[in-house]
C-alpha cells in the first residue's frame, strides 16, 4: 500500500480513512474538499456508530465538530497523546477555553469556523504525517459541476474555457458548500452556521451579498441560473447535472 | 522584548521573521506565554538568530519568500510556525509538505496565535503557562475579546480586539491601512477602507472618554499613541 510521495522523503499512503463525525452539510464540504487528497471518507453522528467505526472501520483520522458533538469526543479514543488515531476538532466558538479544553481532551489539532478549504486539505496531512509518518498525496485540481475548475495549491478557480476568476478564499468556501450540496437547498441559516460560525446574526445579509459576488463571478444570471438557483423562501441551490447527479468529478 | 527579570532568563526563546507590524503583533501575543522574542525583517538576520539563540519557536512568514521557506526546512529539532497568507497565493498544504509544524494563516487572531503556539511547543516538550491577560501602559488586552482599562471592563468585537492588539504592539509607529485590513480581517478579506476606518472609530468609541490610546490619522496610515504609564 505504500508508495514514494515524489515531493518529500516520506512513504505516501494511497488512500488514508477519515471518520467524519460532522453535521450533514458541513460533512458534505468537507467531503467534497477532501477529494483534494483521496481520501476515504465516512459520515457517523452517533456513539455506536463512533465506536463501531473506530474499532472496525479503522479510520487514520477523526475530524470532529465539538460545537455539536462534543460528547462524542471520548468515543475517539483520546487522540495522540493516547496512542490513537488523532483527532482534529472543528468549532465556531471564539472562546480561547473551549479551544484549550479540545487540546486537552485530545484533540491534536483545531480548525476554526470560519475555516478556508487549503487547511482541511492541509490539516489531516499534517496530522496522519505525525502520527504514521506517511503522506497522503495531494490532488490540486478537481471539477465542481462539471465546469468549475479548482487548483488548491495555486488557489485559482476556472470556468470552462480556462477564464480564472477572482475568488476570495470565503467564495470559494461558499461554492464548495454549494456543490457538495448539489440538489438539495441550503438556508442561509445553513450557510452561516458552516461558513461563518455563529458571529453574524441571521438577520445579517452576509450569505445574500457573497451570493451575489459569487455569481458575478461565476457569470451567472439569477433569472436564469447555470449554477447557483434562488429558492424563494428557503434559500439557495447549486443545480444538479441534467442526470440528476450531483455532478462532481474529480480531475486526476 | 529583551528578558529583564531571573524568571524570564529560563523562558523558551522565539526568533519570528516577518514584516515589523506583523512581528510587533506576533511578540505582544507571545506575552502571553511568558516566551521571550528577537524579530527580523531580515532572512540573513533571521538565520543568525536562529544559529546563535537556539530557539524553542521559529515562526516565519511564507510571505517573505524563499528565505523563509528555508528556515522551515528538514533537520531542526525546534518547533516551526508559518504564517501564509491566501491573497498572497501561499497555501497551508505547501507549507506543511515543506516542514511546517504548524500553519496559521494571516490574518489571525491574538488567541488562535497563542494557543497554537502553547501546543506546538507542548508537542516539543516545552512547556508554557498561557496567561489571558497581559497589561501594556494601562491597557489589559485579553485573548478574551475584552479589555480593562481602569476600572473598565470593555466588551470588544473580534475584529476590534485584533485591531487594538495591532495598536498597541505597534504603539508609535505608522500602520498602512493595508496593514490593517490585512492583519485584522479574518477571511472576509473584501473588508475595504470604510470598514477599517469604521472599526478604528468604533474601538476609539469604545475606548473613550479613557486617554490610555490615541489613535492619530496621519498621512500613509494611523499611529496609536500609549499614554505614559
Amino acid at each position: 500500500m505504500a508508495a514514494r510521495d515524489a515531493s518529500n522523503q516520506s512513504p505516501a499512503i494511497s488512500s488514508p480513512r477519515i471518520l467524519l463525525v460532522i453535521g450533514k452539510a458541513l460533512a458534505n464540504l468537507v467531503t467534497v474538499t477532501l477529494r483534494h487528497s483521496n481520501y476515504d471518507t465516512k459520515d457517523v453522528t452517533s456513539e455506536g456508530e463512533v465506536r463501531r467505526a473506530v474499532s472496525e472501520w479503522q479510520p487514520d483520522i477523526a475530524l470532529i465538530d465539538i460545537d455539536e458533538h462534543g460528547d462524542l469526543f471520548d468515543a475517539l479514543g483520546g487522540g495522540m497523546a493516547k496512542g490513537k488515531i488523532p483527532i482534529l476538532a472543528f468549532t465556531r466558538k471564539r472562546d480561547t477555553a473551549v479551544k484549550l479544553r479540545a487540546f486537552e481532551n485530545g484533540a491534536d489539532d483545531i480548525v476554526e469556523v470560519p475555516f478556508t478549504l487549503d487547511e482541511v486539505v492541509a490539516r489531516p496531512f499534517a496530522l496522519i504525517r505525525r502520527s504514521r509518518g506517511v503522506t497522503t498525496p495531494i490532488v490540486p485540481k478537481i471539477r465542481l459541476g462539471g465546469q468549475i475548475e479548482v487548483d488548491l495549491i495555486e488557489q485559482t478557480v476556472k470556468l470552462a474555457g480556462g477564464k480564472a476568476l477572482e475568488l476570495t478564499p470565503i467564495q470559494q468556501t461558499l461554492l464548495y458548500l454549494l456543490a457538495a450540496n448539489a440538489g438539495e437547498v441550503l438556508t442561509r441559516e445553513a450557510l452561516l452556521a458552516s461558513i461563518w460560525g455563529t458571529a453574524f446574526q441571521i438577520e445579517s445579509n452576509v450569505v445574500d451579498r457573497h451570493i451575489r459576488e459569487l455569481r458575478v463571478k461565476l457569470g451567472d444570471d439569477w433569472r436564469t441560473p447555470r449554477y447557483i438557483e434562488t429558492v424563494p423562501g428557503r434559500g439557495y441551490r447549486f443545480k444538479a447535472d441534467a442526470n440528476g447527479e450531483t455532478a462532481l468529478a474529480a480531475d486526476n | 522584548m529583551p528578558p529583564d527579570g531571573s524568571a524570564e532568563k529560563h523562558a523558551p526563546v522565539a526568533v519570528v521573521f516577518a514584516r515589523p507590524s506583523l512581528s510587533c503583533l506576533i511578540e505582544l501575543v507571545l506575552r502571553h506565554l511568558g516566551v521571550r522574542t528577537a524579530a527580523t525583517a531580515s532572512a540573513t538576520r533571521a538565520r543568525e538568530l536562529v544559529l546563535s539563540l537556539h530557539p524553542a519557536l521559529l515562526v516565519t512568514d511564507i510571505g517573505r519568500g524563499p528565505s523563509a521557506r528555508r528556515l522551515l526546512e528538514k533537520g531542526s529539532a525546534r518547533a516551526t510556525l508559518a504564517l501564509i497568507d491566501l491573497d498572497g497565493g501561499a497555501s497551508s498544504t505547501t507549507a506543511f509538505r515543506g516542514g511546517a509544524g504548524d500553519v496559521m494563516r494571516v490574518p489571525f487572531t491574538p488567541d488562535e496565535l497563542a494557543v497554537r503556539a502553547a501546543q506546538l511547543l507542548r508537542r516539543y516538550g516545552v512547556t508554557t503557562s498561557l496567561v489571558r491577560n497581559v497589561a501594556v501602559q494601562g491597557v489589559e488586552l485579553s485573548l478574551d475579546e475584552y479589555a480593562h482599562v481602569g476600572s473598565r471592563t470593555i466588551a470588544l468585537s473580534a475584529p476590534q480586539n485584533s485591531l487594538l492588539y495591532l495598536l498597541v504592539a505597534n504603539a508609535g509607529r505608522r500602520i498602512a491601512p493595508a496593514d490593517v485590513r490585512e492583519l485584522c480581517w479574518g477571511v472576509e478579506h473584501t473588508a475595504g477602507g470604510p470598514e477599517v476606518e469604521g472599526a478604528i472609530a468604533g474601538l476609539e468609541r469604545s475606548l473613550a472618554p479613557s486617554d490610555v490610546l490615541r489613535i492619530e490619522r496621519v498621512k500613509g496610515g494611523v499611529v496609536a499613541r500609549m499614554a505614559p504609564a
